[in-house]
């Protein structure tokens, strides 16, 4: 089935640039857990079971590259109903954790339907769009793509997960946009999300009502505009991340000499902060370094998809990048203290084995794309 | 698939991407390299910690420089750190440093949240805890709990002259507000009382510092400190008192008032005692009755503690325990008469030879003035006065004398003002004469007075107006000149009797009763005077500072408070009526029959008043003295409050305490025996 040209047109670039990041990654995240382990417990545990969640990925990028992205069209629908089976599972015998019900444990692994939610969301998208090439010029015909990605975000946003519904969002404009919808009825979407939202904020800061975020969630996500307002308490791990990253300055402290990272002062920094560990360690050259790399696999994607040869393949690569690119806009954004606190990931570092399958399997749909992007003439 | 239109599409794609990305970088390069050292510094902040290493405050000897009677005592205390506990672990970690330190949860929970803790600085939980408590916290190793070892202050010999030693408690907001620029902070020590308070800059020491490295929970990451700058302890103070007379002062007073309570006198429950280097103003001893233990202060004091201390109910409590009686003003009976012995002598009022009769009483100014003897003293010279304390005698002699040079005489001895003692506080004490009686009363009878005239004014004012007629005018007048009459009349008995000077008020001055108010320091500063040709010095409790090492820092020397001009010929009499005192005939004969030390002394009842059933009340009884009489070197004043006569009471205790000062054996103190008066 791997033909030769499969061969040639396997994209090294993005490929070692992701693996570049995932390598930084790993290490990143040996140093912003091994010094923070309780007594007696491996001090490596976390960066192992990443290692095997790469690995995973790995074997599935393989997995996927046997076979040719244009036969998803076949499993869209079953994709997408197991997708809001996963959801509507997860509400049911799902694990509740840091106030999210978002994990169903499976032996001593637990499973992120969300994380994986958002790949399948892609896909089907993708394929939904591509059936209705050139049908959505009105707005009327955006209205069947609010249920079509309504029920799904309703299912996260009772987890409730906001950071992810938010990643949907993205995912939605961005697909959207390059199918071909109107421009002016996207950005009359979005003022309209605009409104909305600001009239939630209105309605709850100005008026104190407690529906439909409770106050600690706007806690959290107002607090970033004045995180010093609650210094020890809602604004601690802003402080505690702008002070990591501006304490890192250009060169950073070095890796495994963060303080703040490495005597526990930087709050999440496995999971949510783990960009600010960068910042501290490796400065201002490291952490735009990081950025770099994701600017070249960003801007591969975008290549991926402009070369495509369907608008399957293009649609595909967008939502990938839509993805990715919400994701470090809002972690990062966060880490820098602008962004509001809603717990997402850094894609390929922050510790969590659904978080890097999912992404992992983003990078093998993006190879495949690229690989299968000639039509074959014989 | 060439689709021009998504290409476009990507492109602007490709623009909001970027921008994203510059975005980003831009605030990383903003803190990253703008806003770096503000940051670094948090960073710092964060992990680095000053501890403070609380300096050994100095300790407290007494004169020989060799008993301790204050020091410092390192102890474990146990703190808790607010933010070294998630919150969920909050419930399990107090639960179970409650049960090791046997206290209550909640106890350590109102401390945790005092609001005026700062959250990121150690709670301080229990002090003195014990080693074995402090072994099974350490092993348990619960997060934010944090055992510190720290000085606590120690009174060795417990009860013993607390209120010259006073006592140390954590610096009260008021102070700190008061000595910022000394160095202090909230949660140090600072001496509150007694010589604690007076020489707190020798006591307190240098605290050091450790710089220290601390993770999230603030422990100390296990790392050698980053700084460390020692403490230095602080200076000790070699004091003047003799521990051991010191000693016997205090048994003596706690035995006497024990005997007099079960003999009669069931209030004899304080009294006070003061020994003074006669040419120098040591104190040799200082000791009140009732006394308290200062290592109470170290925790927390009880409301029983706070009533016994301070007595805040004058009925169920009417000796708080924390008074300096020493310092404290009362009558002084007849230990007053030297002064009119003295002011007549040198004044030329009288001669020590002239005599009069005592037959038991005398009428003055259209008054019976009686002597405590019913039967009369005879024929007294002055030191059979001043020997059989003869109020007859001196009655006359005081109006002789009149109130100004009585005034005059007292204050010479330094009676009625502060000695200037290094305690921080002191009673003054009153030495009467006309002005001070004219400006206590004269001002208020005035406008009391003012206000009647002024109310008679507007009333006949009122009547006036009202009036009809001439007759009616008249009528009214007649009235309101009567009624002025009548209110100047009152006015002039008033001030006949509240504002001028009374020649009954010199009798009664003349055997230390009246408006005479003094402290038992006064009275032996008075009798040192006497005893040492006339110069006064200010009593000091402090010989020197001397550091840690032993180098002397402050040598304290004696201070001259006045030479006062008095003949030698004037204090031979006195001394010799004194010594007379304890001789055959004497009022204190019978205590000191027998005593191998040559002394001079004289007794003292004062009168107390009447209580509330118009019962007189029990009198104070006194002893002043100082000996030896042919060389002196020491000079004491004792009171014991509602106790009978001075000699049998005070006088016993000054016996006991001149019988240590001088070495005397047990056997020849001898037994207790009545005096006089």
């Amino acid at each position: 089935m791997i033909d030769r040209r499969a061969i040639r047109n396997f994209d090294f670039t993005l490929f070692v640039t992701i693996m570049l990041i995932i390598v930084f990654g790993l290490i990143i995240l040996t140093s912003a857990t091994h010094a923070t382990m309780a007594r007696g417990d491996d001090p490596y545990a976390h960066v192992k079971k990443q290692t095997i969640s790469v690995v995973i990925g790995l074997a599935a990028i393989g997995f996927i590259l046997k076979m040719d992205y244009t036969r998803l069209v076949k499993y869209a629908k079953f994709i997408y109903v197991a997708n809001l089976l996963l959801l509507i599972s997860v509400m049911v015998i799902g694990e509740e954790h840091k106030g999210a019900q978002s994990w169903i444990s499976i032996g001593s692994f637990s499973l992120q339907p969300s994380e994986f939610a958002k790949i399948a969301m892609i896909i089907t998208f993708a394929v939904y769009l591509t059936a209705r090439e050139g049908k959505l010029r009105n707005f009327s015909d955006l209205i069947p793509t609010f249920i079509f990605f309504g029920m799904p975000m309703f299912l996260i946003l009772l987890q409730p997960d906001l950071g992810t519904a938010l990643v949907f969002v993205a995912i939605y404009f961005g697909m959207l946009f390059v199918a071909g919808a109107n421009p002016k009825n996207l950005l009359a979407l979005i003022l309209i999300g605009a409104i909305l939202v600001g009239g939630v904020l209105v309605a709850q800061l100005g008026f104190g009502l407690d529906k439909p975020l409770k106050p600690y969630q706007l806690d959290r996500l107002t607090i970033f505009v004045d995180p010093y307002k609650d210094p020890k308490g809602a604004g601690y791990h802003v402080i505690q991340s702008l002070v990591s990253l501006g304490s890192g300055g250009i060169w950073g402290k070095g890796l495994f000499k963060g303080t703040q990272t490495q005597l526990n002062f930087l709050p999440e920094q496995k999971n949510d902060f783990i960009f600010s560990v960068v910042g501290e360690e490796f400065g201002f050259v490291g952490s735009v370094g990081l950025l770099i790399l994701f600017y070249i696999f960003i801007m591969r994607g975008i290549k991926i998809a402009m070369k495509s040869k369907d608008m399957l393949g293009s649609l595909l690569a967008t939502g990938i990048v839509s993805m990715i690119t919400f994701h470090l806009l809002i972690n990062i954004g966060m880490a820098a203290g602008i962004m509001p606190i809603t717990g997402i990931p850094l894609p390929f570092f922050s510790y969590g084995g659904s978080s890097m399958l999912a992404n992992l399997l983003g990078v093998g749909i993006l190879l495949n794309v690229n690989q299968r992007r000639q039509v074959l003439t014989f | 698939m060439a689709d021009k239109n998504i290409d476009k599409k990507l492109k602007i794609f490709t623009a909001i991407i970027t921008l994203i990305f510059i975005i980003l970088a831009s605030r990383l390069a903003y803190l990253q390299l703008v806003q770096t050292e503000e940051y670094q510094t948090a960073s710092e902040q964060n992990r680095i910690r000053l501890i403070p290493i609380p300096a050994k405050r100095g300790e407290v000897l007494d004169r020989t420089g060799k008993t301790i009677i204050v020091k410092d005592r390192p102890v474990y205390s146990v703190s808790i750190s607010y933010l070294g506990i998630a919150e969920k672990d909050q419930e399990q970690v107090v639960n179970r440093l409650a049960s090791m330190l046997k206290m209550s949860p909640d106890e350590i929970l109102a401390a945790m949240n005092d609001k005026k803790v700062r959250k990121y600085e150690p709670i301080k939980i229990a002090k003195d805890v014990p080693l074995d408590v402090v072994t099974k916290i350490e092993e348990n190793r619960l997060p934010g709990v944090v055992i510190n070892v720290e000085p606590m202050r120690q009174y060795v010999y417990n009860d013993f002259m607390p209120h010259i030693l006073g006592y140390v408690r954590e610096i009260t907001p008021g102070q700190l507000e008061k000595h910022k620029d000394d160095g202090y902070s909230l949660g140090d020590r600072f001496g509150q009382a007694g010589l604690e308070n007076t020489y707190e800059k020798y006591l307190r020491g240098q605290d050091g510092h450790m710089l220290v490295e601390v993770d999230k929970s603030q422990r100390p990451v296990n790392r050698p400190p980053l700084d460390i700058k020692g403490s230095v302890p602080g200076n000790n103070l070699i004091l003047n008192i003799d521990y051991k007379v010191q000693k016997a002062a205090e048994e003596s007073l706690e035995r006497t008032m024990a005997n007099l309570q079960e003999n009669g006198f069931p209030m004899a429950k304080a009294g006070a005692i003061v020994m003074l280097d006669v040419n120098s103003g040591k104190v040799i001893a200082m000791a009140s009755k009732p006394g308290f233990d200062p290592n109470i202060f170290n925790g927390k004091i009880t409301p029983a503690q706070s009533e016994a201390l301070f007595g805040a109910d004058k009925e169920k409590n009417p000796f708080p325990a924390f008074n300096n009686r020493a310092l404290m003003a009362y009558p002084p009976g007849s230990t007053f008469k030297m002064v009119v012995a003295a002011a007549i002598l040198e004044e030329k009022k009288a001669t020590a030879s002239e005599t009069y009769f005592d037959p038991g009483s005398v009428y003055l100014y259209g008054r019976s003035y009686g002597c405590w003897k019913p039967s009369g003293h005879g024929t007294v010279d002055l030191v059979k006065a001043i020997q059989t304390s003869c109020n007859v005698y001196f009655y006359q002699m005081g109006l002789r004398a009149g109130v100004d040079i009585l005034y005059k005489y007292a204050h010479l001895f330094g009676l009625g003002q502060k000695t200037g003692i290094d305690l921080p506080t002191e009673m003054a004490g009153l030495a009467p004469n006309p002005e001070w009686k004219r400006n206590l009363n004269e001002p208020s009878l005035q406008k009391k007075y003012n206000e009647q005239l002024d109310t008679i004014e507007k009333e006949f004012a009122e009547k006036l107006e009202k009036a009809e007629g001439e007759r009616e005018r008249k009528r009214i007048n007649r009235e309101k000149t009567q009624r002025i009459n009548a209110l100047n009349a009152d006015y002039k008995i008033k001030k006949y009797w509240n504002i001028e000077w009374r020649e009954f008020e010199t009798i009664i001055m003349s055997i230390g009763q009246g408006y005479n108010s003094y402290t038992p320091i006064q009275l032996a500063n008075y009798i040192a005077t006497i005893a040492n040709g006339g110069t006064r010095y200010q009593p000091y409790l402090v010989d020197r500072v001397v550091d840690y090492k032993g180098n002397t820092v402050t040598k304290i020397d004696k201070k001259m408070v006045e030479r006062i001009n008095i003949s030698d010929k004037t204090l031979n009499a006195v001394r010799r009526g004194m010594r007379a005192v304890v001789e055959p005939g004497g009022t204190a004969y019978g205590i000191y029959a027998n005593f191998p030390v040559k002394i001079a002394g004289k007794t003292g009842t004062a009168q107390t008043g009447k209580d509330k059933f118009g019962k007189e009340k029990p009198t104070h009884g006194w002893f002043v003295a100082y000996a030896p009489y042919d060389n002196p070197q020491v000079a004491v004043a004792a009171i014991m409050e509602n106790a009978g006569h001075g000699g049998s009471t005070a006088g016993l205790v000054v016996k006991d305490t001149l019988a240590a000062y001088f070495n005397v054996k047990p056997s020849q103190i001898g037994v207790a025996a009545r005096s006089e008066e």
